[in-house]
């Protein structure tokens, strides 16, 4: 497994996904920070605007790009045809994806620093107030940790699009709605609700936003999915079918 | 134990109700080249995806190495070098470090031997030049590079000349050749291009519609081409009753008015052409023909040739 982790890294050189997951975690901030023009009177601090940041990270992109990521990792070895070479290496896909799960797992971690990083640059641009050193570990480790919870969430729908080229885009978009439905969750349900499960696992707004968080039911709801996405891993493939040039029919002659 | 190192048992492969291998019965004999030809589409590719365990077998079965392939995937494959269809590597990354992914996988440590591969195959080491950038004939290159890398016992290659030119096809002709001879590797290679299964294969299997029609060494095919005589002359009727008369043998065919095969080349063609000119019958030809492998192939596919 390490040796397939080694290569999955090795093949991430000059991938332009990577680039993508940065910017969709700079567009994170920069959407944040586009609601800091709307004139609501709320008086903007560091605490504030990474607090906003995480709503938008949590509900609005980060669903959608961790899915995306590991999609397109799992889908280029069709779309290289590469899966023929490792399976006759021979390396089963299942053995294959695990290791790219575990590779997008770490890019799930590093995505969540990418964006603490973003966000403590766009407090520096802004000049609010409030940031300190403790507050900028606590937020390193609560975004990095909220990317890799998130992640284990999304594990069902990586998974299960894994099994035909191309077919993770339709992951992408049930991914973003996942994501999106946790904007409304409230009250018990924000500890079951899954994407929202993961914001109790860092301790979000724990206290000072008036949610009280049940940590066990957040950590059963994320490991729960976890563990659908790992039991998909072991659902057989469908029955392969060969392809088939489509033949274009002649078109129908038209008036007399 | 048999003395084949790839032997298939009623291999079969369907795909709903579309039959892409029938009962498929190959014997690919140690330390030889193995040339499959057919037409595309004649199921070569499915039936090698088979062989490697990439595509389920409906039924039939496949013995590599005298092991049943069924369950012994993991003790057979890493003595198998392949290349399948089309060559599939990493765009973002250079040849070298595509075969450094695949040399991890396969725990050679040493970049000699991604060093090696690349030599064998003309391609440089170390090269700046991305997958991407690559030209057909590099690609198919690497792939072939790929294929030999660690050493295998057996080679399984599907159209390994695909996108080379005229040159390249050459290099790799005689760079499988000496594989084979120098050491001592057994190569199944499919083709459609019949040539070239005549120019480097020992053994041929002729493969149609997913049926093997025939398999024997390319010596057994060319001794049943058929051998005739040509004989273009101004009167092909009177010719032949003199050969049927003067000669006694009735394996002629008239073609026209003025050309006629004489199927028996043990005739004597001089005595026959003098014969010929005392009747008074203007000879303008006599050659000795052979029937090509083409011409085989067609016979025995019952349509038109190959390439």
């Amino acid at each position: 497994m390490v040796t397939i982790i080694k290569t999955e890294f090795i093949k991430l050189k000059r991938y332009f996904i990577i680039w993508i997951g940065v910017s969709l975690m700079l567009l994170t901030v920069l959407l944040t920070l586009f609601t800091t023009m709307a004139d609501d009177g709320m008086t903007w601090d560091y605490q504030f605007l990474f607090e906003q940041v995480v709503k938008n990270f949590v509900t609005m992109i980060f669903p959608m790009c961790i899915t995306l990521i590991s999609g397109y990792m799992i889908s280029r070895e069709y779309t290289d045809d590469t899966l023929k070479n490792i399976e006759t290496l021979p390396i089963s896909f299942q053995k294959l994806l695990a290791g790219k799960l575990i590779v997008s797992a770490i890019l799930s971690l590093f995505l969540g620093a990418v964006c603490f990083a973003f966000t403590v640059i766009a407090n520096f641009i802004m000049g609010y107030e409030g940031f300190s050193l403790a507050s900028a570990l606590t937020g390193l480790v609560q975004m990095t940790l909220l990317g890799f919870f998130l992640y284990l969430t999304m594990l069902p729908i990586i998974v299960l699009t894994s099994r035909q080229r191309s077919s993770f885009l339709v992951g992408v978009i049930v991914a973003f709605v996942y994501g999106f439905i946790g904007m409304f969750a409230n009250g018990a349900l924000e500890s079951i609700y899954p994407v929202t499960a993961a914001l109790g696992l860092i301790n979000y707004r724990s206290g000072t936003g008036g949610v009280m968080w049940n940590k066990g039911l957040c950590l059963i709801s994320v490991l729960a999915m976890c563990a659908i996405g790992i039991a998909f891993m072991f659902i057989k493939p469908k029955p392969e079918k060969k392809e088939v040039k489509k033949t274009n029919r002649p078109a129908h002659k038209k008036g007399w | 134990m048999s003395d084949y190192i790839i032997e298939t048992h009623d291999l079969t492969k369907r795909y709903g109700n579309q039959i892409s291998v029938s009962h498929l019965n190959i014997h690919v004999k140690k330390g030889r080249i193995y040339g499959l030809l057919g037409r595309n589409g004649a199921g070569k590719t499915t039936t090698m995806r088979m062989l490697l365990g990439l595509t389920a077998p409906t039924s039939g079965e496949v013995t590599i190495f005298g092991k049943h392939f069924q369950g012994n995937e993991k003790k057979i494959l890493p003595r198998i070098g392949c290349l399948i269809e089309s060559p599939g590597f990493y765009p973002n990354l250079t040849g070298t470090e595509n075969l450094k992914i695949f040399a991890t996988l396969r725990g050679l440590k040493n970049p000699k031997y991604i060093k090696n591969a690349l030599e064998l195959v003309n391609l440089p080491y170390r090269d700046k030049k991305l997958f991407s950038q690559y030209s057909l004939g590099m690609k198919q290159r690497l792939a072939i590079a790929l294929a030999v890398m660690h050493n295998p016992e057996l080679l399984i290659l599907d159209e390994p000349i695909n996108g080379l030119d005229p040159i390249g096809i050459a290099e790799v002709r005689d760079f499988i050749r000496e594989l084979c001879d120098a050491s001592g590797k057994t190569i199944l290679i499919s083709s459609h291009i019949l040539s070239e299964i005549s120019l480097l294969a020992d053994d041929v299997g002729i493969i149609d519609h997913g049926k093997l029609l025939e398999e024997e060494s390319l010596k057994e095919l060319e001794a049943k081409n058929a051998k005739f005589i040509h004989f273009c002359v101004s009167d092909a009727q009177k010719a032949a009753q003199i050969i049927t008369t003067t000669f006694s043998s009735k394996d002629i065919r008239l073609a026209d008015a003025n050309n006629l095969y004489l199927y028996n080349t043990t005739l004597p063609v001089a005595k026959i052409n003098r014969s010929f000119i005392e009747a008074g019958i203007d000879i303008q030809e006599a050659h000795l023909c052979e029937d090509t492998l083409e011409d085989y192939f067609k016979k025995i596919t019952g349509g038109e040739g190959i390439a």
